[in-house]
């Protein structure tokens, strides 16, 4: 027999977790939801109202609650704000409306793979995961460090409660993707973003291996170089050296990898043009 | 545990566990209107407002209500009052089987509440969580602006874009009382309250669940199977396998007596020929026993190599996969050819030999599924008399009840099948598919039993669309005119050869019946593989056969460099034309067939006005140099496609009067929500002039009603149709005669008008009058008809498809722009549902040129089995879409109708590629027209 809590604030649940040994699990939908019964490998524990729903600013910093809708990550003024907009619409093309209201920032953290925009956008604005538990209010992990794996794991007795993003005004961003239709699933995106004097542009894709990751070889090669048709072309032959796409129904692994080029290639394009 | 929360207005408490789902625990507490769909929170029929705001509730363990307040559609009209957005549902035809209808209600409420002002781009984001096989979305969308204009008070106009898009002139609309008017679907407001009509619907006292046990492997053989453990488990009640249930050969398709052949089926086989394939089936107290007895089944399998190409498929040393000595008319088993079809005239080699041009290209098209938004589901019961009731969605109520006689051993006259609303069909309901099952635990326990698909059986076990190699050659002219059509196909008929023969036959005849020709030649192999079993999908083997000729006409105009429409122009059938290779193609005997009533070349100029066919193929509208990676295309198809079948398809209608002078009309005809109920009632109402709303319409149930063949080949308004304008007539001549009677006046001095009877002299007798006087004074009978109907003819529809595209030339991502569609159906009984028909019947050809295709892994076991990934279009991806109806009455028709049901869906495809073609100069010959090849055809310039 599986309980169901929701505790009203973060010490709440953490010593319900703590009462709870391993047997607990932290309910985060994801947007490509989760049958009921895959949430019964033991007690669960709704943060719903454990006020991780809300998105400030401190110390310079977008800080999101691990249980702020996917919608609310689509419409709120200050994300909309950040790099163009560019974790809003990544949030967009999530899911549909209704999806996107069930499911968390916190359940995309923890399932990354599919739909993977909102963690591109994560990579590429820098953000930093935040995580607590009884001991220490918060420990900070870099984005790309937490998503190095398809199920992310938090260490037993902690809770992830958001994530925290740099904020800079001047940040311009560019998300681009393919798709068989407009509203499909993509086959592969790509996330950009470069300060307001375009120098060290942040790269990101999915699509193009298994997991959302940046292309760090390629951004190198911009870092240093100014934002110019010819070091984009520079940088774009460093794409396909980090790619282990994987061919599935979607696209081949060829095409999965020419389309992670023609996409950086026009995020980059956009951000020179802005 | 204990969940409290606010439903509808009420505080509510209710048990349920964390291993619920909200949505089953809500719809046990009487919400009938969230529907089962998916379980993936990937439809949205399942939608609630959870404290504002649009949730699935399928995907929410139960105890995530406590403390909220919850609305479903139930809360929108407790006074019986329909709500403005329910209301305006109704008006614009939103509705067609309604099952997705109460998520669209709830996602406009949410809109609404938040935004009095919508654009249709809100709307379309509002829609675009609930996905609808139906509409096409454009009539809910419509739904939504108006309904948010009369929530902000403003004066309503009827809804007329139905009748905007009928080109008719008004002495021929001034002719009809109820024909050609958009009268409201009679079902229309207990669809939108969410009332409990569906088949899961009930809830019976001590009733099981049934499930199947499906085969994980493509091809293999049950050495032993024991189910002793399931058996042995409390709770489970009943276990089928091949080794208690009857060995009986049958095809499963809901199609006529007897059944086309192959007969390759049994009830439960010791062998297995596809992932998804029957094994075993339970009957259990839960879902969860269900479950558990399957795993405790334990099965000794011996694998065997398996077949999934169909040219390998009819290779020497293929596995065979039809190896059993009783199936009946298999063409050749050991290459697993389930049916050969050979058709010609003329001679074909002459022919070509004497053509200036000629073009030969192979087409591919891909398996698809119906996805009807309700999956397959039956109730069975033994009622007081020991009789069985079957309450089944499907499309064939009467084929269901005599196919599944003789494999439950139960006599048809102790069998009553009944079809409440049905959630879509689409044509995978036209089949035989889990009633035996049902029927035989229910026989067995003697206790009702629920059995049904989930979504993944849905797509792993239920039918499609097969998927063809289609060879065409054709020959012509330089002035443009052929002289000869080859079609060589092969068709992939997956595990079981049902609808096989038949969906090939109509491929063959869409595919050369549209062009005359000198000679034409038709050959197809159907062929088994180890895939899942394809059958009757909406367009019925058309939008294959169309999509092939409508590809290489272009590809022949282009070679020609003549304009693609000239060209068709020149050679498409006109009237009075006999129609050749129809004299060989047939289900049974074939009946001659011409062309009588036409329209197309109405159609034609109708479309070209509406694209501006001239300047929008030209270089300068396709590219934009603002845009230099996107480049614009137009496309068009012709389409022909039959109406029902002839010689074969029947329809019966009884209708009696009551007291008050309204009538019952009973119709074995199935509505699956395309609006079949309103127009019969439209026909008698026509006859009898009297208000659509006098006639309270029942479909169908094989105790009450008579036989229809149900709703398939575009049948029903034109058959049903007319058995029900037979009835009409004859009830008319009873109350005539009744009238006169009652007025003393020959009945040659009467008339009908106005819900009476009007005499020479100006005298009147109401039908109520009429009613009470034959019920209760003098003369006493019951008012009473009864009619069938059944045609020599299956006179074709023609239309006109146009796709405008964009194609961006660096990653090949096609995105649709508009689609224009003109048909000329005959006449059209109820613009609005008509309307629905056109654009629902559009978008889903339009997933199927562009993403749909059931994929399978290299073990033949499909990957592809949620919404999510196979992906049918949603509403905020809609392409802007115009239909014209053109009218051009038959004369073998209900007040001159034939159909429209089907033609929607053949056009799209080809129209796509050869838009795709005009905007990149490449042809992409294989469907879907994925992003990558488009993006490989470019590659190869
Ligand atoms: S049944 Fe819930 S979203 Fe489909
Ligand atoms: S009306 Fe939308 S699924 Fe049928």
């Amino acid at each position: 027999m599986v309980n169901y809590y929701r505790p009203a604030g973060i010490a709440e649940a953490l010593s319900l977790m703590a009462s709870h040994g391993g047997n607990y699990v932290l309910m985060y939908q994801p947007p490509r939801a989760k049958h009921v019964k895959e949430w019964l490998s033991g007690d669960i524990i709704d943060l719903s109202e454990a006020g991780l729903d809300q998105v400030s600013v401190k110390n310079n910093e977008l800080v999101i609650g691990s249980m702020v809708s996917i919608e609310t990550l689509y419409r709120a003024d200050a994300i909309r704000g950040l790099a163009d907009g560019l974790l809003s619409q990544a949030a967009k093309v999530s899911a549909t409306q209704a999806m996107r209201n069930l499911a968390t920032l916190g359940g995309v953290l923890m399932n990354p793979v599919f739909p993977a925009e909102i963690i591109l956008a994560l990579l590429v604005l820098d953000a930093q995961v935040l995580v607590t538990d009884s001991a220490t209010p918060e420990i900070r992990i870099p984005i790309e460090k937490f998503v190095a794996e398809a199920n992310p794991k938090l260490p037993r007795g902690s809770l992830l409660a958001g994530v925290a993003i740099p904020l800079n005004e001047k940040l311009k961003g560019v998300l681009e993707r393919v798709a068989r239709t407009r509203s499909d699933t993509s086959i592969v995106s790509v996330a950009v973003t470069a300060d307001g004097t375009l120098n060290n542009p942040k790269i990101a894709i999915f699509g193009a291996s298994p997991l959302p990751k940046r292309y760090h070889a390629a951004e190198s090669l911009l870092a240093s170089n100014p934002l110019t048709e010819a070091s984009i072309e520079q940088c774009l032959e460093r794409i396909p050296e980090d790619t282990q796409a994987v061919s599935n129904y979607r696209g081949s692994a060829e095409y999965r990898q020419a389309m992670a080029v023609v996409l950086t290639r026009r995020a980059l394009l956009s951000l020179k043009k802005s | 545990m204990e969940i409290k929360f606010t439903l509808n207005g009420k505080a509510v408490t209710c048990e349920g566990e964390p291993s619920d789902t909200l949505l089953d625990v809500l719809r046990y507490l009487g919400c009938y209107s969230l529907k089962r769909a998916c379980y993936t929170g990937e439809c949205g029929n399942c939608a609630i407002i959870m404290d504002g705001v649009l949730l699935p509730s399928c995907v929410m363990p139960a105890p995530q209500a406590e403390g909220h307040e919850i609305i479903t559609v139930e809360g929108l009209s407790q006074t019986g009052q329909l709500s403005p957005i329910q209301q305006a549902f109704i008006e614009t035809g939103a509705i067609q089987c309604g099952y997705c209808t109460p998520g669209m209600i709830l996602a406009t409420q949410t809109l609404l509440d938040k935004n009095r002002y919508p654009s249709l781009e809100d709307a379309k984001e509002a829609l675009g969580s609930v996905l609808c096989r139906c509409t096409g979305y454009y009539q809910p969308l419509e739904s939504v602006m108006r309904a948010a204009a009369a929530l902000r008070g403003e004066a309503l106009p009827p809804y007329s874009r139905g009748d905007d898009s009928v080109i008719m002139d008004e002495e021929t609309k001034a002719k009809f009382s109820s024909i050609g008017k958009s009268e409201i679907k009679v079902d229309g407001a207990k669809l939108a309250k969410g009332k409990p009509v569906f088949v899961d619907d009930i809830e019976l006292p001590g009733m099981l669940h049934g499930m199947l046990m499906t085969s994980p492997h493509a091809h293999a053989r049950i050495l032993d199977i024991d189910t002793s453990e399931a058996e042995a488990l409390p709770g489970v009640h009943a276990v089928l396998t091949y080794k208690n249930v009857k060995r009986k050969i049958y095809a499963s398709g809901g199609q006529t007596y007897p059944n086309p052949p192959p007969w390759d089926q049994v009830c439960l086989d010791n062998k297995v020929r596809f992932v998804g394939d029957r094994v075993a089936a339970v009957a259990a107290d839960t879902v969860e026993l269900c479950q558990k007895a399957i795993s405790l089944i334990k099965v000794k399998w011996e694998i065997l190599p398996a077949v999934f190409d169909m040219e390998e498929s009819m290779k020497e040393g293929a596995p065979v996969i039809h190896d059993e000595p009783d199936a009946v008319a298999i063409a050749d088993a050991s290459r697993n050819k389930a049916y050969v079809i050979d058709a010609n005239y003329g001679d074909l080699e002459k022919e070509f030999e004497a053509s200036d041009l000629v073009v030969e290209q192979v087409y591919y098209t891909q398996q698809v599924q119906q996805t009807p938004l309700e999956p397959h589901i039956v109730i069975t019961w033994l009622d007081e008399d020991e009789r069985l009731v079957v309450r089944t969605s499907t499309q064939v109520p009467f084929h269901v009840r005599r196919i599944i006689s003789p494999l439950i051993d139960v006599p048809v006259k102790n069998i009553r099948v009944i079809k409440p609303r049905i959630g879509g069909g689409f044509g995978v309901k036209q089949e035989m598919l889990l009633e035996d099952l049902s029927a035989l635990l229910t026989l067995r326990t003697g206790r009702p039993v629920r059995f049904y698909f989930s979504r993944q059986d849905e797509f792993r076990s239920s039918r499609s669309r097969h998927s063809d190699r289609i060879r065409f050659k054709v020959g012509v002219t330089k002035e443009g005119i052929v002289r000869a059509i080859e079609m060589d196909m092969i068709e992939n008929a997956g595990a079981y050869g049902v609808h096989g023969f038949t969906v090939c036959n109509v491929t063959g005849t869409r595919g050369l019946s549209t062009y005359r020709a000198n000679a034409q030649r038709f050959h197809a192999d159907i062929v088994y593989t180890n895939l899942p079993v394809p059958g009757a999908f909406r367009g019925y083997g058309g939008p294959q056969g169309i999509y092939g000729i409508e590809c290489i006409m272009d590809e022949v105009a282009e070679k020609l460099g003549m304009d693609p429409i000239e060209f068709r122009m020149k050679n498409v059938v006109k009237p009075g034309e006999h129609i050749r290779i129809m004299d060989q193609l047939a289900e049974f005997d074939p009946v001659p067939q011409s062309v009588n009533s036409y329209g197309l070349d109405r159609c034609i100029e109708k479309g070209k006005e509406a694209v501006n066919w001239g300047d929008s193929r030209k270089e300068s509208y396709r590219i934009d140099p603002s845009r230099p990676h996107i480049q614009k295309g137009l496309g068009m198809a012709i389409m022909m496609h039959g109406t029902a079948i002839a010689g074969i398809d029947m329809g019966a209608v009884s209708m009696k009067i009551n007291d008050d002078g309204s009538f019952n009309l009973m119709a074995g005809a199935t509505d699956l929500g395309t609006g079949s109920d309103t127009i019969l009632a439209q026909m008698a109402a026509e006859v009898l002039k009297i208000p659509v709303s006098k006639i309270v319409v029942y479909s169908s149930d094989t105790d009450f009603t008579p036989f229809d063949v149900g709703a398939y080949a575009s049948s029903t308004t034109y058959i049903s149709g007319m058995a029900a304008k037979k009835c009409a007539e004859a009830i008319k001549e009873q109350v005539l005669e009744r009238a006169a009677l009652m007025l003393s006046v020959p009945k040659e001095d009467l008339h009908l008008a106005e819900e009476g009877v009007v005499a020479g002299d100006g005298r009147r007798v109401t039908m109520e009058e009429i009613a009470l006087h034959s019920l209760h004074r003098k003369d006493q009978r019951q008012i009473a008809a009864f009619a069938s109907h059944v045609s020599p003819e299956c006179p074709p529809v023609f239309a006109v498809q146009f796709a405008e595209v964009e194609v961006d030339t660096e990653t090949g991502q096609v995105t649709p722009l508009r689609l224009v569609m003109a048909v000329s159906p005959g006449m059209v009984v109820n613009p609005t549902t008509a309307l629905g028909q056109l654009e629902g019947g559009q978008a889903t050809a339009l997933g199927y040129a562009l993403c749909e295709e059931m994929n399978f892994d290299d073990k033949g076991d499909m990957v592809n089995v949620r919404f999510g990934d196979y992906h049918i279009l949603q509403a905020d991806e809609m392409p802007e879409m115009q239909s014209f109806i053109i009218p051009e009455p038959e004369f073998t028709g209900p007040f001159g109708a034939k159909a429209l049901a089907e033609i929607p869906t053949d056009g799209v495809a080809p129209a796509v590629a050869n838009a795709v073609a005009n905007a990149i100069g490449k042809r992409i010959r294989d469907l879907p027209i994925l992003p990558e090849k488009v993006w490989r055809a470019l590659q190869e310039s």
